[in-house]
């Protein structure tokens, strides 16, 4: 990777910042400068691959310049509008220094310059990378469009072309704007995207708890998940997909407090960044939707939150239906929902979970027994409402496991600890507000 | 391009339909679609009037 490569992606991804903070100005007024970052993160990401597919759809070649006038008119557009008061009211006080905090934030720093390093040392590599997100990527690079051969094509039926555009769209967009297809310097977005959730957790637990050890505890523990953050998962879409389940987490918590209108905003933005990175992102939505309407909160607020959630996915969905046509997953056989195979499905299923836990859960039983035994001896936190959440999309994807078109248990061994570490991030939300709150402060609420 | 290359482990094909993107990469199956014909080593022989590469051969159909 030759400097110039590197700083080209990385101008790139500052203009996205850029455009996305811009975006995001009437989003955030109660929030702090790091999480404030992240969701400008989220909204450039969706906005440079929006512009992207809205060029390609009325025929505009998207180059460089295009994207570029797009960005700098989305910017003035933006300002056009006044931003939003800042509010810090309903912010819990912050704690004041804590050697233990400045420790756990070194210990994240230092992770993720780990993984940092690891993802830009050499060009991406991973199978999922060549076969799916670069692959297409990369044709909608140099093709300039969304050609319909990504969909349809029978030669490329093993590229699972049922898949959400939005990391594809993000590595087209960045390189465009940078000017080259250079699969080195396009990893960086992966680091950048950890950064962003590290962020997100780290000021979000700082304002709902007011522990800067908390929220120093939760970025570490994120960061230390090295089995998310491997360059095998750079360039392809389990990082994008742990933005946007933290993004749709914390916007789902704030809903339990109704902190201000823009909620319904970053509730929008979290759902389809979710539902445009993968499937197992449109079914986190759903879910943090379903768990919203029948949790005890019975605000307003949540009803309509709950709402976007399972709406946002829906009519995302359906725009790629009509976009692109039927897309069938080869994976799962939808056969074993027939009655006459429901007893198969059943066997299936209970293999699956005999896998999960004499070999996943065997592989990381120190880390699963620590989070079990941290839970039942913390006392209840404010983040407990994703754990419905969590447990159900657990669930669904034992299902789903078991409806696997090949062995089920080469479906758990060969996707299992990959997907399920993408909701590793969300659960330190969880384990971060079981944190003692610090004296003084009104954390749990 | 049909592309004859040894069916495990799979990523022969998928890094090679990485770095010919955008074009159609197509399998022994389809070779009939396909303009040109590459080889990987040993995988198929070669056809008359191939170019030698390294570690394969190509040729037009």
């Amino acid at each position: 990777m030759t400097p110039g490569g590197a700083s080209r992606v990385l101008a790139a991804l500052a203009l996205t910042w850029l455009t996305g903070r811009a975006l995001t100005r009437r989003l955030a007024p109660e929030m702090g400068r790091a999480e404030s970052a992240a969701w400008a993160g989220a909204a450039g990401l969706l906005f440079q691959a929006a512009l992207f597919a809205a060029c390609a759809a009325v025929g505009l070649d998207p180059r460089g310049r295009w994207l570029l006038a797009g960005n700098g008119a989305a910017i003035a557009g933006a300002f056009l509008i006044p931003a939003a008061r800042r509010t810090a009211a309903r912010s819990s006080p912050v704690d004041g220094r804590d050697p233990w905090a400045s420790l756990l934030a070194a210990v994240a720093a230092s992770a993720w310059l780990v993984f940092l390093i690891a993802a830009v040392a050499e060009p991406m590599w991973s199978t999922d990378f060549l076969a799916i997100w670069g692959m297409k990527g990369k044709t909608i690079y140099l093709a300039g469009s969304l050609p319909g051969r990504l969909f349809h094509d029978p030669a490329l039926y093993w590229s699972h072309r049922e898949y959400p555009l939005l990391v594809p769209l993000c590595l087209a967009s960045i390189a465009r704007l940078a000017g080259g297809w250079n699969d080195q310097a396009l990893a960086f977005v992966f680091p950048i995207l950890e950064l962003w959730t590290l962020l997100l957790i780290a000021g979000f637990m700082k304002r709902r708890t007011g522990s800067r050890r908390a929220a120093a505890a939760a970025a570490a523990l994120t960061a230390l998940c090295f089995g998310l953050y491997h360059p095998v998962n750079a360039g392809t879409a389990e990082i994008a997909l742990a933005f946007g389940a933290v993004l749709a987490a914390t916007a789902m918590l704030d809903s339990a407090r109704a902190l201000s209108p823009a909620l319904f905003g970053r509730a929008c933005l979290a759902a389809l960044f979710c539902a445009g990175a993968k499937q197992e992102g449109a079914l986190f939505s759903v879910l943090l939707g379903v768990v919203l309407l029948i949790a005890r909160t019975r605000r307003a607020t949540s009803r309509r939150v709950a709402a976007i959630f399972l709406l946002v996915p829906a009519v995302h969905g359906l725009t790629l239906r009509v976009l692109r046509g039927p897309a069938t997953s080869r994976d799962f056989d939808l056969g074993f929902f027939e009655p006459g195979r429901w007893a198969d499905l059943g066997v299936r299923f209970g293999s699956v979970l005999a896998r999960i836990v004499t070999r996943e859960t065997a592989l990381g039983w120190i880390a699963a027994a620590a989070v079990v035994a941290f839970l039942i001896v913390s006392r209840r936190g404010f983040g407990d409402l994703l754990l419905p959440v969590l447990i159900a999309q657990g669930f669904f994807y034992t299902v789903a496991f078991s409806l696997s078109a090949y062995s089920p248990e080469y479906a758990v061994d060969s996707a299992f600890p990959r997907i399920f570490l993408t909701l590793f991030p969300v659960m330190t939300l969880v384990l971060g507000a079981r944190l003692p709150p610090p004296p003084g402060t009104d954390a749990g609420t | 391009m049909a592309l004859l290359v040894p069916p495990r482990p799979d990523v022969y094909r998928y890094q090679a339909v990485y770095f010919l993107a955008p074009r159609r990469v197509l399998d022994l199956e389809r070779i009939s679609e396909a303009q040109f014909v590459a080889i990987y080593g040993g995988a198929g022989g070669s056809a008359p009037g191939a170019e030698t590469l390294p570690n394969g051969s190509l040729s037009r159909r």
